[in-house]
């Protein structure tokens, strides 16, 4: 009777106390990135639930051990009684790991449907962004890291580059991210995008935007001496548009970045410095 | 003569390496060391193919290297065995060669874990002053005293140098120092093997600070995993971080090698595998780590140092070489490596916990199997490093279920943490509160590792200050946390004088408080978006980046007051220590102290497991081979 008291005293302080920790998580704590994207929808909600479960793991744990202290400083010298001198008990053991496997699979399953929907390993338009209302034509964004800075080229609309990034709401974004020299990470906070740029390779990316925002780039991979300043941060620099404003900031773009087009190198997927052209 | 010498349990009267030709010490080897660097660096300048003088470096830093080992003693048996003449004894007398002997080769392990000990928490001191320094540039949100490139080196820096730190800490203090007296066994399987483990790490240390001396600038500019082609491009210091990094792979795969050998043919009579204490058995389970996975490192950085001083193109894509070369052997070297820092802080906590909690350990098997299977699995996680540089997508929800899977064997330990506390008469001493400590702090580690390893969500938190908050959680929280616990416990054994309780106490309060106040917001900051590596970050994160660098400069004072500790006890306190202050079972307390040169005068026989605490019927843990008992019964609790 005692051994079973023991068990569940602590057992109730602890779900007790999971429980108001998961309320907090699930009703009260808005946690990052928040709902600019789908990727960004996908991360706040498996943030949230990894919270739960790690709260609640941890207050299980915490509470376990913070009792068995309590019991030992409340009677130090006692021995303690024959059925604490347990070495094994396969019951116990059986059923801990069978916990954390359940815990584990669910969150790998989590995890990959999320990814499912987020990516595509032949790409072609990922399934959630195509229920979001994402048309089979994404607008192509590619977007080429360098020392120190990131610069984005518009293929369709005859490959102008700029280092302002602008993209719309409502229509999937492809962004193909290379490096000029070593390699980047393209990290658009809001967005929920963080992509590697590596000379030679073309990483591709899919983002769909549901809200306009500011997007805050900075670069997430030490690329050398100004590193920590490779960052393109405010609304001047990086913005999610509404269709129409994307439409006329693309005009507009057109007629500033259009006539420096034929001092870039031809579009490709990669490009290398080639010393003898400068 | 040695083996003879051994088996018939006498004390050889030769001992260590003999002399060769002038006189072989520290001095002559720094000296003969630094010319031979200097020589090798004026002839690799002139045959240099490239217009940096990176061949020249690199020759310099390898030849001098050589020239401090071998002046130093290291080829002398060699060289003897060619002559056809004695080779040196394995074991030294009883009289030794006093305090000389710490600043030379010796064969003696308990001396080699001294070096090991002392010589790593310097460079842990030296390490933790490079964070206060990248702690107060934080406090500026655009940037503080240093400038960006001395800020990059200084993350470098301090990266690198806690990485040996916590690749041998454990490992060559506790390890080289401990494992043959629990074991029951006289030294190591390979001595000179060990002693030449703990040179490269002063001379890797060494290698790696002088970076900052090399070239216009000094310093580095890759932070700690030298990611190629920025590597291949970066300045002169670039050479010294490659073979500092290498020889600490070679001094970590060496005493892997040693350390299994000895654990697995060096064991006393009886001590089977069920008997084994827990930290040798987390020993086994590391060293499988720390023996295999550094070559790759070895290789990886090799091909970089290729790349910089012959122009090969192994990692610049311009050439037909690829950065991802670079990152899969990097990081398949870099993932086992943090198992190769918790496994022994696992080991060495489940050691200490029954000793205090007066309980056999609960669960021990599946504890060793726990550890066991933490060390195999760490082989199938790498690529979760990696997930947002563009693998094959195919290879995520792999990697992502693998890391998440890893979370089971390490979830035992929890079970063997809980289960032997259940109704356990604990003593709260030092050594226990720091191991109570260390699962706190790893269970928000190991937890905040779940998010990292979900892919989705990892692309919002890869690269931030998520990540240093989880590693450190892992790292300081659980390894450093564990190397102060085992500092508490075997001081006496080792100095024969324990540790002051009050100061212990000051040391504890301070370092959990301080660390949990310091590394927990972390994982705030880095869920709203700062990045790694970066001296720049928002400015709405100021407020908190001050709080994390005014609790971290607190957390550095506490580990000032832990320093403290250890030089007041050992060199300013009479009081000697009991023999075995904790009640022990473990072989190694039932030596006397201090240690007798060969351990063993007689090899016991063990004949019952180190946990039995508690069981009035329990046998004692070994035997003379003339039928005394070794130790005398210790009291139920």
């Amino acid at each position: 009777m005692s051994t079973k008291r023991h068990l569940i005293i602590p057992g109730i302080i602890a779900a007790i106390l999971a429980v108001i920790g998961d309320l907090l998580v699930a009703f009260v704590l808005h946690m990052p990135p928040g709902h600019a994207t789908t990727a960004a929808n996908d991360d706040t909600f498996t943030g949230q639930v990894f919270a739960i479960i790690s709260w609640s793991v941890g207050a299980a744990v915490v509470t376990y051990g913070v009792y068995f202290i309590a019991m030992a400083k409340r009677a130090p010298d006692a021995p303690a009684p024959s059925t604490g001198y347990l070495r094994v008990h396969l019951g116990l053991q059986i059923a801990w790991i069978a916990t954390s496997v359940t815990l584990v699979m669910f969150a790998a399953g989590l995890g990959v449907v999320a990814l499912e929907g987020q990516t595509n390993p032949h790409l072609v338009v990922p399934a959630k962004a195509l229920a979001a209302g994402a048309g089979r034509d994404p607008l192509i964004i590619q977007v080429i890291g360098q020392q120190w800075q990131f610069t984005y080229r518009y293929p369709q609309y005859g490959g102008f580059e700029t280092n302002q990034l602008r993209l719309p709401t409502g229509r999937l974004v492809q962004f193909d991210v290379t490096s000029l020299d070593v390699s980047h990470s393209f990290s658009a906070y809001q967005l929920a995008v963080k992509i590697d740029a590596i000379s030679g390779i073309n990483n591709v990316g899919y983002v769909y935007v549901l809200h306009p925002t500011v997007i805050d780039v900075r670069c997430g991979e030490l690329c050398g001496l100004w590193h920590g300043y490779m960052t393109q941060v405010g609304s001047q620099v990086g913005r999610v548009l509404t269709p129409s404003q994307f439409s006329s900031w693309l005009s507009y773009a057109e007629s500033t970045y259009g006539p420096e087009e034929s001092n870039l190198p031809k579009f490709s997927l990669t490009y290398y410095p080639n010393p003898l052209t400068y | 003569m040695s083996q003879t010498a051994i088996a018939s349990g006498r004390a050889p009267v030769e001992f260590s390496a003999r002399r060769l030709f002038l006189s072989q010490n520290l001095l002559t080897a720094c000296i003969v060391g630094a010319l031979a660097g200097v020589v090798a660096y004026w002839i690799g300048a002139q045959l240099d193919t490239t217009d940096n003088g990176d061949g020249g470096i690199l020759l310099g830093y390898i030849v001098g290297a050589a020239g401090f080992m071998i002046t130093l003693g290291f080829a002398n048996d060699l060289i003897l065995r060619l002559r056809g003449r004695p080779s040196a004894s394995l074991v030294k007398t009883a009289e030794g060669r006093g305090w000389t002997e710490y600043f030379g080769i010796s064969l003696d392990h308990k001396v080699v874990g001294i070096q090991f000990a002392v010589g790593v928490t310097f460079m842990f001191l030296l390490a933790g002053f490079q964070a206060m320094m990248i702690r107060t540039d934080l406090m500026f949100p655009n940037g503080g005293p240093w400038p960006a490139g001395q800020y990059t080196t200084l993350v470098g820096l301090h990266g690198l140098m806690m990485m040996f730190v916590a690749t041998l800490i454990l490992i060559g203090a506790f390890g080289n120092y401990f494992i043959p007296l629990m074991i029951g066994a006289k030294r190591m399987a390979f001595p000179r093997l060990e002693s030449f483990a703990f040179w490269l790490v002063p001379l890797g240390a060494l290698i790696l600070y002088s970076t900052i001396f090399a070239g216009f600038g000094g310093g580095f500019n890759t932070g700690w995993y030298l990611y190629a082609p920025l590597s291949v491009e970066a300045r002169a210091g670039m050479d010294g971080a490659i073979v500092g990094f290498a020889f600490i792979g070679v001094a970590a795969s060496i005493a892997g090698i040693n350390l299994l050998a000895t654990i697995f043919v060096m064991r006393a009579p009886g001590m089977t595998w069920s008997r084994m204490p827990i930290f040798a058995w987390s020993m086994v389970a590391v060293e499988f780590l720390s023996a295999l996975a550094p070559p790759v490192l070895a290789c990886a950085l090799i091909m970089v140092g290729m790349d910089r001083a012959v122009q090969s193109s192994f990692f610049e894509a311009s050439g037909g070489g690829t950065t991802f070369l670079y990152e899969e052997m990097f990081w398949f070297f870099g993932h086992p490596e943090v198992y190769i820092f918790i496994i022994p802080a696992f080991g060495i906590a489940m050691e200490i916990l029954p000793v205090f909690a007066r309980k056999p350990l609960f669960g021990y098997r599946l504890a060793v199997a726990g550890m066991m299977g933490v060390s195999l699995m760490s082989w199938f996680v790498w690529n979760h490093h990696i997930f947002t540089s563009g693998i094959a997508p195919g290879l995520r929800p792999f990697f992502m279920t693998a890391t998440e899977l890893i979370s089971i064997p390490t979830g035992v330990v929890f079970l063997a943490l809980l289960g032997t506390m259940w109704r356990a008469p604990l003593r709260f001493k030092l050594p226990l509160l720091f191991v109570l400590a260390l699962f706190f702090n790893f269970l928000i580690g190991g937890l905040t590792g779940v998010f990292l390893s979900d892919v989705p969500l990892d692309t919002t938190l890869h690269d931030g200050f998520f990540v240093v908050g989880h590693f450190h959680y892992t790292i300081v929280g659980g390894e450093i946390f564990a190397l102060y616990a085992a500092s508490y416990y075997w001081f006496p054994k080792i100095t024969g004088k324990m540790l002051n309780e009050k100061i212990g106490k000051l040391h504890f309060w301070t370092a959990f408080i301080f660390f949990n106040t310091t590394f927990l917001p972390m994982f705030a900051v880095g869920y709203l978006g700062m990045l790694r590596r970066s001296p720049v970050y928002a400015a709405n994160l100021h407020g908190l980046n001050l709080w994390i660098s005014i609790n971290a400069f607190l957390f550095g004072l506490s580990n000032l007051i832990w320093l403290i500790n250890i030089i007041y006890s050992w060199v300013f306190q009479t009081e000697r220590a009991p023999a075995n202050p904790w009640e022990s079972r473990s072989l190694e307390w039932q030596v006397a102290t201090p240690i007798p040169a060969d351990n063993f005068d007689r090899i016991p026989t063990i004949v019952s497991g180190p946990y039995e605490y508690g069981d009035a019927n329990a046998r004692p843990v070994a035997e003379w081979p003339d039928g005394g008992q070794f130790p005398s019964p210790i009291p139920a609790t």
